[in-house]
């Protein structure tokens, strides 16, 4: 059975649709990977999945039961949700950030798996020598490598599987380097691999590539959907995104997509060093 | 700075509240026992002590303490602690440090329903009898904060929360509107309701004895009592409406509860007290600078240097001038509107 499961989804605000009878589900152990344009709908999307926004038609589903019908504390302690402008207001330091994350838990299994979650978590992002850092001394990259610790934290805690768990990331790679950015895709990777049920709005190519899923918006409809590789090809590039796309091939035979402006169709790129 | 923050990390917060708190405690213990010492009918901390256990002569000095210098410095206690609980509370919902009571309009909403019903209603408290019309005042009042704050947060509303810049403007307006407001009723006013409504816009603890203090005591006191139960939730709510939802909190419930609250606080302080500006805005900053910015800690540690606050602000209004007295709004706003310049000074040159 799906995790998270939306069927007919609709969003409309001021007369324009925004998401367009969209239909998706995100299965445990999968990592899911939503790419579209500027103003296809992503965010829109993920704020009707995180139950933020209400669809004005269509049903959303978590574990089956309808997500309005879920409460609050009782759907934190499943999923986390990483939105796409971290924010804080006063000085709080990075660890004291990392630990609201296990606000739904409190009363559910005490103190330890609490600090073990916190501790795991900031391991795990690299913030661990943050911890003390007030949050108005951290950089936008230092912020969104904390938050995200916020959410891991959040989702850790109850043993290795994370069966039954979801986790929704709204452009997490936005503010952060070309590593961290890598890093946060084997991340990703990682947890679908535990059991979570991920999904992530992405940018790159080659890190879309890197999901198990391909989910791609167009003016509010899904327009593709499937395995990387047979989702994301030249056309789709140039159709949807405007761009030209080619591909490299790694030593380990993993394809890698490339954005190759003034790249002509049936040209190829070539590997140089 | 390095070393400053460092240290800090060393120090959990839990471990530093468990040590402020009691020692904010001792602190306000002795502010309040100078405050029931000094005043025109100078009194012995061993006199004082001796009449609050019941072992009093029966004299002057038992009369002055229990009758006058007492629901004074309660009043003073428990309106500090309302006004700047109040405050930390609404700058956690608004996320914003400059978020004061007084600042959005609470404290003026709060005033001009309290002007109406002393000027509109005259013949009300007749009507109810006394033991009705003590009621009066703190109602109106608490109605009048509560409107202002449901106002200025209707004005300021965005989709995903409050537009901290908007309910600043919309605090301006509020107050200009219910500063015109009271001027009116003042136009409509008698002499004796002239007096009564000036003394409201100066602010005074004086001349407030149990028969107007008791009946609205749980409304000051629920605040600062009720708010700390929701200190998790204003934690979350910093990082946002929508990342709280998802951190499992219901966020419109808390909401409703801070602005209920806050309003109620302050509603009742100024109703007793008048308009008695910026411990909401200087008791959650000094609060933050030793406490931190965990309402778990900052709550009760604003309660507290918010009520001492008052009453150091209290004696000050009531001895500097002897024999008169300053009326404390006076006092509180010449010191509270420096410092706030010093703070946001401090703030633009400091973090970031």
């Amino acid at each position: 059975m799906s995790v998270l499961e939306g069927r007919g989804l609709v969003l409309r605000r001021g007369g324009r649709l925004l998401v367009d009878s969209v239909d998706i589900a995100l299965e445990p152990g999968c990592f899911t990977a939503l790419i579209g344009p500027n103003g296809a709908g992503k965010s829109s999307l993920m704020g009707l999945l995180s139950g933020a926004l209400r669809p004005d038609a269509g049903e959303i589903r978590f574990a089956g039961r309808p997500l309005a019908r879920w409460r609050p504390d009782e759907l934190a302690r499943r999923r986390a949700v990483l939105r796409q402008h971290a924010e804080m207001g006063f000085a709080f330091t990075a660890r004291e950030v990392v630990e609201l994350g296990r606000s739904p838990h409190r009363g559910h299994g005490g103190a330890r798996p609490d600090e073990e979650a916190v501790a795991t978590a900031m391991t795990m992002t690299g913030t661990a020598a943050l911890a003390a850092r007030a949050w108005p001394t951290l950089s936008g990259g230092e912020r969104q490598r904390v938050q995200i610790a916020r959410i891991l934290a959040q989702l850790l805690g109850g043993g290795e599987s994370l069966e039954g768990r979801c986790l929704l990331l709204d452009e997490p790679t936005a503010a952060l380097d070309m590593r961290h950015q890598q890093d946060l895709v084997a991340l990703a990777r990682m947890l679908a691999a535990r059991g979570c049920a991920v999904l992530a709005i992405l940018h790159d190519f080659a890190q879309a590539a890197r999901a198990d899923r391909l989910m791609v918006l167009e003016g509010g409809k899904a327009v593709a959907c499937g395995a990387p590789s047979q989702v994301l090809d030249a056309a789709l590039a140039r159709r949807v995104f405007g761009v030209e796309l080619g591909w490299v091939e790694a030593p380990d035979g993993q394809k890698i997509p490339v954005m190759a402006e003034g790249l002509a169709a049936g040209q190829s790129l070539r590997i140089v060093a | 700075m390095a070393t400053r923050l460092a240290v800090q990390g060393l120090a959990p917060r839990k471990v530093r509240g468990a040590r402020l708190l009691p020692a904010l405690a001792v602190a306000v213990a002795l502010v309040t026992l100078l405050s029931l010492c000094i005043g025109a009918f100078p009194m012995a901390p061993r006199e004082i002590l001796a009449i609050l256990v019941g072992a009093g002569s029966g004299d002057t000095a038992e009369a002055v303490l229990l009758s006058i210098r007492l629901p004074r410095v309660v009043l003073g206690l428990a309106g500090g602690a309302a006004l700047a609980v109040a405050g930390a509370a609404i700058q956690g919902l608004f996320r914003n440090p400059l978020a004061d009571p007084g600042l959005i309009g609470v404290s003026a909403g709060a005033a001009l329903f309290a002007a109406a019903a002393i000027v509109l209603l005259p013949g009300a408290g007749a009507l109810l009898g006394p033991a009705h019309a003590v009621w009066l005042l703190p109602l109106a009042a608490f109605a009048g904060g509560l409107a202002a704050t449901l106002l200025v947060g209707a004005i300021a509303r965005r989709e995903g929360g409050v537009d901290t810049a908007l309910l600043l403007l919309a605090g301006v307006a509020v107050n200009a509107v219910a500063g015109a407001g009271v001027g009116f009723l003042v136009f409509l006013s008698d002499e004796r309701e002239l007096r009564e409504v000036s003394f409201w816009m100066l602010g005074s603890l004086a001349g407030t004895g149990w028969d107007r203090l008791l009946p609205a005591l749980p409304l000051l006191l629920l605040p600062a009592l009720a708010m700390p139960f929701l200190a998790r939730s204003l934690n979350a709510l910093l990082l946002g409406e929508a990342d709280a939802f998802h951190l499992g909190f219901r966020v419109e419930p808390v909401k409703r509860a801070v602005v209920l609250l806050a309003a109620l606080g302050t509603g009742a302080t100024v109703a007793l007290t008048g308009m008695i500006g910026f411990i909401g805005l200087v008791a959650p900053h000094l609060a933050r600078l030793v406490a931190g910015p965990d309402h778990r800690v900052l709550l009760p540690a604003s309660a507290m240097i918010g009520a001492g606050l008052l009453l150091l602000a209290d004696l000050a209004a009531r001895t500097i001038a002897l024999p008169a007295e300053m009326p404390i709004g006076v006092l509180t706003s010449a010191l509270g509107g420096p410092f706030f310049i010093w703070l946001l000074r401090r703030r633009a040159g400091g973090a970031q």
